[in-house]
């Protein structure tokens, strides 16, 4: 009986190394995959049978009892949350960016620059109301303010559309996410039932997780069946095999941009954090505050100059007419009136004062210097000053808690990886040893060979 | 601390891209000759270089518009100043017309003259600067005087008004540039026109009272020259003021704005070398493996 142990015992080392070399491969194969998580075997020495007569017997070898991932999912669960504020910040710091460079300022380029030109081409049209040439100027550079507002309203409202196009692409890859977690947790569900573990699949769910953590503020409770659940703002994205599909909903009181629902109930998406936060946050709240900044400027000015305007007098002595038209920064332009026929600009205060009087130009030159905003505390330029300040502000806020949470994650992601990357040298030296002990057990199966023919051939005769 | 083979490529690749960041950032600095290149820069900053560009701005207008109102005082300035001689010249004739032992006819002939002072006289009033009649107030494109008979005037009308044309010199200051045509010179037209007519009928009282009379003329004349001689000054005074303005804003927006471009090269030949130190580790430890060794 003894000699058949031996070889059995010798052909279950030679089987558990060779697992240990195939692990060691599979590790090395996917040194640089995304998300994967080192294997490691468990090998439990297998006791000696018992019988009960008392004679103590070696044990019968090794065994492979498990094949799992190391992963230490608290680590998970924090840079989970870090990831939620990282989502957000970089929407909103990137949108802020985006808008400075709407604003190019400071700079001649940008609409400071084209107020105080309008109000400096007053100036000059005060000292020769009679010129022609001092008048068009007038017209242009009140059309080059208005051009310059429209501009920047524009610009300011396709950030907005593409917030909202963003939000779009964001539900269609949640969407994608939360399907392709609930078919994982499908399939492992069904390997976790047949006692087989399926660590590769396990890391294909935390890398669609983590995904799914940037997008939308996420909390999730493992199942004892191996399936991950997921919620969000109270409501369930993944139960067991069954995703929830998201769906946006343009909503024609807000431009049509979406709202986002789930398609089964109809209930409104609630999410504190991620991605899809802050582009909500972007679109609704803070690019829409800033538009209605830049709208009361415009409109303060538009209103203004057109009541000093009508008060004066064209070339032609006829009084009341406007410059401007429009309402605000969406449509602002000066009258085409005006452009067709610049004798109507009322640089004159008084009908007897053509053509020689500036005075009514200077009248409204002299606007630029009136503190008529925020309370009658603020001129055209300190308002304009403030609004651009803000988004200095916010945008240099947005950045450095962006690169702040992104030194963080960065940091999780070292410690994870020291627990769950593979490093080559380890394989390397773990390889070593399973081919050492390869090697030791083939020798078994030839000394046990050799006892054997000792036994067979050299005794009985 | 167990650290994976990817891991480390990663984190070497993470201190590369810091490095050139940094790198990049000095760059910007140098090669702009600015370290304010956006708002979120220095959002203070910005406001405050808003606000000094909008004054620079407005300081090269109101030095223009000194310019122009320097032009517009030296215009009626010299246009007096020839009034000025018109008017000496009739006190001279005067003097010489009220001696004793001249002829009727030697009158006659300083009448003649006169007549040619009047005409000067007039196309003064009606002087013309850069398409504007200033002498008009406010009506510029009409000629401000007219007189009844163009050969031989007896009376002249005044065309214009009393509108007064100011120059923003500064916020919230203006100086009034025009001298209108109701002031000096309808005296000046009258007693040139009684003068010669005197000289021609021999009105030898008449003749006598000129001196007088064309003396009031040179009075009034001089105290509007005197004016415009201080307004030119405050004019000037305002100039210069807003030069140091100019050269002081220059220096705030440089110093919110413009890099120190010694310490700017400094830094980035630091980050240059922090760079390079970078490469320098990153070349050596990726090469290194246990499969080096392992034979």
């Amino acid at each position: 009986m003894g000699m058949s142990i031996t070889l059995d015992t010798a052909m279950r080392a030679l089987m558990a190394q060779q697992m240990g070399v195939d692990n060691v491969s599979h590790n090395v194969a996917n040194a640089s995959t995304v998300g994967y998580s080192r294997q490691r075997l468990t090998m439990h020495a297998i006791p000696g049978s018992f019988v009960g007569d008392g004679i103590p017997r070696p044990g019968m070898g090794v065994e492979v009892v498990n094949i799992d991932r190391v992963r230490d999912l608290f680590i998970d669960y924090q840079m989970r949350q870090q990831f939620q504020s990282a989502g957000r910040y970089d929407a909103q710091a990137e949108s802020l960016q985006r808008l400075e460079l709407v604003l190019s300022e400071p700079g001649d380029g940008g609409l400071r620059g084209s107020l105080d030109g309008f109000f400096n081409s007053w100036r000059d049209l005060a000292n020769a109301p009679e010129s022609p040439s001092a008048r068009t100027a007038v017209v242009q550079s009140g059309q080059t303010f208005a051009l310059a507002a429209n501009r920047v309203y524009t610009s300011m409202n396709v950030l907005r559309r593409e917030a909202d196009s963003r939000l779009q692409g964001a539900v269609a890859e949640i969407n994608d996410l939360t399907t392709e977690i609930a078919s994982l947790n499908q399939q492992i569900g069904k390997m976790v039932a047949t006692g087989t573990p399926s660590p590769d699949l396990s890391d294909r769910r935390d890398v669609a997780i983590d995904r799914l953590a940037t997008m939308l503020n996420i909390s999730y409770v493992q199942q004892s069946d191996g399936t991950i659940d997921i919620a969000v703002g109270g409501h369930s994205l993944v139960t067991g095999h069954i995703a929830q599909t998201l769906v946006g909903v343009p909503n024609a009181a807000n431009s049509n941009y979406i709202d986002i629902q789930f398609q089964a109930d109809g209930l409104a998406l609630n999410t504190s954090g991620g991605e899809v936060r802050g582009l909500i946050d972007q679109r609704d709240v803070d690019l829409p505050a800033r538009i209605a900044d830049l709208n009361s400027l415009v409109s303060a000015v538009l209103t203004d100059v057109n009541a000093a305007h009508n008060a004066g007098f064209g070339l032609d002595g006829v009084t009341g007419r406007d410059f401007f038209v429009g309402t605000d920064a969406s449509d602002i332009a000066v009258d085409p009136l005006n452009i067709a026929d610049i004798n109507r600009v009322a640089a004159s205060a008084t009908a007897g004062g053509v053509p020689g009087d500036g005075s009514n130009a200077s009248i409204i030159s002299d606007l630029q210097y009136a503190q008529g905003l925020l309370g009658g505390t603020a001129t055209y330029d300190d308002f304009y000053g403030n609004f651009v300040a803000s988004v200095g502000v916010d945008s240099a806020e947005a950045q450095s808690r962006l690169q702040a949470q992104n030194l963080v994650v960065d940091q999780m992601k070292l410690v994870r990886d020291g627990t769950s990357g593979v490093n080559l040298d380890e394989e390397m030296v773990n390889l070593t040893r399973y081919q050492r002990a390869y090697e030791a057990a083939s020798r078994l199966v030839r000394v046990a060979d050799e006892m054997l023919d000792t036994l067979i051939n050299r005794t009985a005769v | 601390m167990r650290i994976s083979t990817v891991g480390m490529t990663e984190r070497l690749l993470v201190q590369l891209q810091q490095a050139q960041l940094r790198l990049a950032r000095e760059q910007e600095q140098v090669g702009t000759g600015k370290k304010l290149n956006r708002p979120s820069d220095d959002a203070f900053g910005t406001a405050r270089l808003l606000e000094t560009q909008t004054r620079t701005e407005n300081n090269m207008q109101y030095q223009r518009n000194i310019a122009v109102a320097k032009t517009d005082l030296t215009a009626s300035e010299s246009a007096m100043a020839s009034l000025h001689d018109v008017l000496a010249r009739a006190a001279e004739l005067a003097t010489q017309a009220a001696s004793d032992n001249l002829s009727a006819s030697d009158r006659a002939n300083i009448g003649l003259e006169v007549g040619q002072l009047l005409q000067e006289a007039i196309s003064l009033g009606n002087t013309k600067y850069a398409g504007r009649y200033i002498f008009s107030g406010h009506q510029t494109n009409t000629p401000a005087f007219s007189p009844d008979v163009a050969a031989n005037p007896t009376a002249v009308t005044y065309n214009g008004d009393t509108g007064t044309i100011d120059r923003e010199i500064a916020q919230g200051e203006r100086v009034r540039v025009n001298i209108t045509g109701d002031t000096v010179w309808p005296g000046v037209f009258t007693t040139l026109i009684q003068f010669r007519d005197d000289l021609m009928s021999n009105n030898f009282p008449g003749v006598q009272n000129a001196t007088a009379a064309i003396a009031t003329q040179i009075e009034g004349e001089l105290n509007l020259r005197s004016e415009i001689g201080a307004k030119t000054r405050r004019v000037e005074m305002s100039e210069v003021r807003l030069q140091d303005e100019a050269a002081m804003l220059n220096i705030v927006q440089s110093g919110i704005q413009d890099v120190d471009l010694a310490d700017a090269i400094v830094q980035l030949q630091i980050q240059e070398t922090a760079y390079q130190a970078a490469l320098g580790v990153a070349g050596r430890t990726l090469n290194v493996s246990l499969l080096d060794f392992l034979r």
